[in-house]
């Protein structure tokens, strides 16, 4: 099942994601990206039904930029994520639940816990999916507030080897981005299966 | 004649539809604008009229982006200009999700162009009293292209072009000196075309030059005071050089 969890340090926010996707007992690939960026500085890591809904955003996002000039702030692009979930809640709903991370100039790094029946949460430390009943005990016993990117990518390793030794069906590969006041972007791979090309005849 | 340019549904004897042509004419009491292509850059420039003193200049963009390759600057009723921008805008970004694809130059002229048609050949509404000038580089070939669209629909692709008050001097002007020209000499231009009918100076122009690295740019104030300079002295010595000649060759 889709693992995603991410925490804020200083000055940075990080997300990683299972890169798995999966239909009943076959994995069609290993290298899908869930975590979307947003715009420049906000990430977006979603696990479930994500690609339709997630693109929606990131287009809406990009709009408001060209209709006003400036970005949405994390705060704002949260609300509206989880406005667009509660209005389809109770008519065709979204099976998506999403990690929002972004950085904004004045307010610093953020993180937004936003699951499939629009709750809204800000927090310093999350996880969806079967791998947070690991993630979540590991975060709390390591987590603390302001810790450097080092820190923070050994804790999400110490993460994904947890769900690696623990899960069943645990996940092979994940993916680390990270958003801090230069932007959003890819941090680093964590694969244990890498998608091999055709065989030679 | 004046049965005939109540309704914009209407047409008359001779084939004219009224509403459209007086939109025509707002389009030619509204700010100057120019548009010219050249091989890398793309610029458009419209004229300022002069700011009220106590008026917050940044609030009046004339040139506005409607993607990251995409730019419009018009020339007309400024609030029509709002809904036909919002509308181009939704559209930029709904073409990337259902293709996920950026719009062409030519896709967005001719949705835009599809607009401002639908206004002439509605009941109760009348057509949006502005032409556009719009810009932009192919998203895949990185070909430059510059179209104009006006009130009554029609749109085509041009190498400089311009509109709104004194167009038709400046579009003279234009075909006059239009040649294949790139980067500063393509900004050059566009301003030395923009001064045949608007006052000098950066306080009266605003330039927006479009690349396809960078997007659109807005050049600022003193930059285009210093364009202006260095064409005033390109003229001066254009004019000295003419007056020599004849005295050279008599003595």
């Amino acid at each position: 099942m889709e693992c995603v969890f991410g925490l804020v340090g200083d000055g940075f926010a990080v997300i990683a994601a299972d890169t798995s996707a999966v239909n009943s007992i076959l994995v069609h690939k290993s290298n899908e990206d869930k975590i979307m960026i947003l715009d420049s500085h906000k990430l977006m890591g979603a696990s479930g039904d994500m690609v339709q809904f997630t693109e929606y955003i990131q287009k809406n996002v990009h709009l408001y930029q060209f209709r006003n000039g400036i970005p949405l702030t994390t705060a704002a692009a949260a609300n509206f994520t989880r406005g667009e979930l509660a209005t389809a809640l109770r008519k065709n709903p979204y099976f998506v639940n999403i990690l929002l991370a972004g950085y904004d100039k004045e307010t610093g790094p953020s993180l937004y816990y936003i699951d499939y029946i629009a709750t809204l949460h800000k927090i310093q430390k999350g996880a969806f999916g079967y791998g947070s009943y690991f993630c979540l005990s590991m975060m709390d016993r390591h987590y603390h507030s302001g810790m450097s990117v080092e820190e923070a990518v050994d804790l999400i390793d110490k993460c994904i080897m947890e769900i690696w030794s623990r899960l069943v069906v645990a996940p092979p590969n994940f993916v680390i981005k990270i958003v801090d006041k230069d932007g959003a972007r890819e941090y680093a791979w964590r694969e244990t299966i890498k998608d091999a090309g055709v065989a030679a005849a | 004649m004046a049965r005939y340019d109540r309704a914009i549904t209407v047409f008359s004897p001779d084939g004219h539809l009224f509403q459209v042509e007086y939109a025509l004419e707002a389009v030619r009491k509204g700010n100057a604008a120019v548009g010219v292509r050249g091989t890398d850059t793309i610029v458009l420039g419209v004229e300022k009229k002069s700011t009220a003193k106590l008026q917050d200049s940044r609030t009046v963009r004339k040139i506005v982006n409607l993607d990251d390759h995409i730019a419009l600057a018009c020339a007309g009723l400024k609030a029509d200009a709002r809904v036909l921008i919002n509308k181009a805008r939704i559209e930029c970004q709904s073409h990337r999700l259902t293709v996920e694809d950026p719009v062409t130059v030519e896709y967005i002229t001719r949705y835009i162009a599809g607009l401002q048609q639908k206004y002439t050949q509605s009941g109760g509404v009348r057509p949006f009293g502005l032409s556009t000038l719009i810009v932009g580089f192919d998203p895949y070939t990185g070909v430059p292209s510059l179209y104009q669209t006006d009130p009554s629909g029609t749109f085509s692709a041009w190498k400089a072009n311009a509109t709104g008050r004194n167009s038709n001097s400046m579009r003279e002007f234009l075909e006059k000196n239009y040649k294949e020209t790139s980067g500063q000499e393509t900004i050059k231009l566009a301003v030395r075309a923009l001064l045949e009918v608007v006052e000098s100076g950066g306080k009266n122009i605003e330039i927006a030059v479009m690349t396809k690295d960078k997007g659109l740019r807005q050049l600022e104030e003193s930059e285009i005071d210093d364009i202006v300079a260095e064409i005033e002295a390109e003229k001066a010595a254009a004019e000295a050089a003419k007056k020599q000649p004849p005295k050279e060759s008599t003595s």
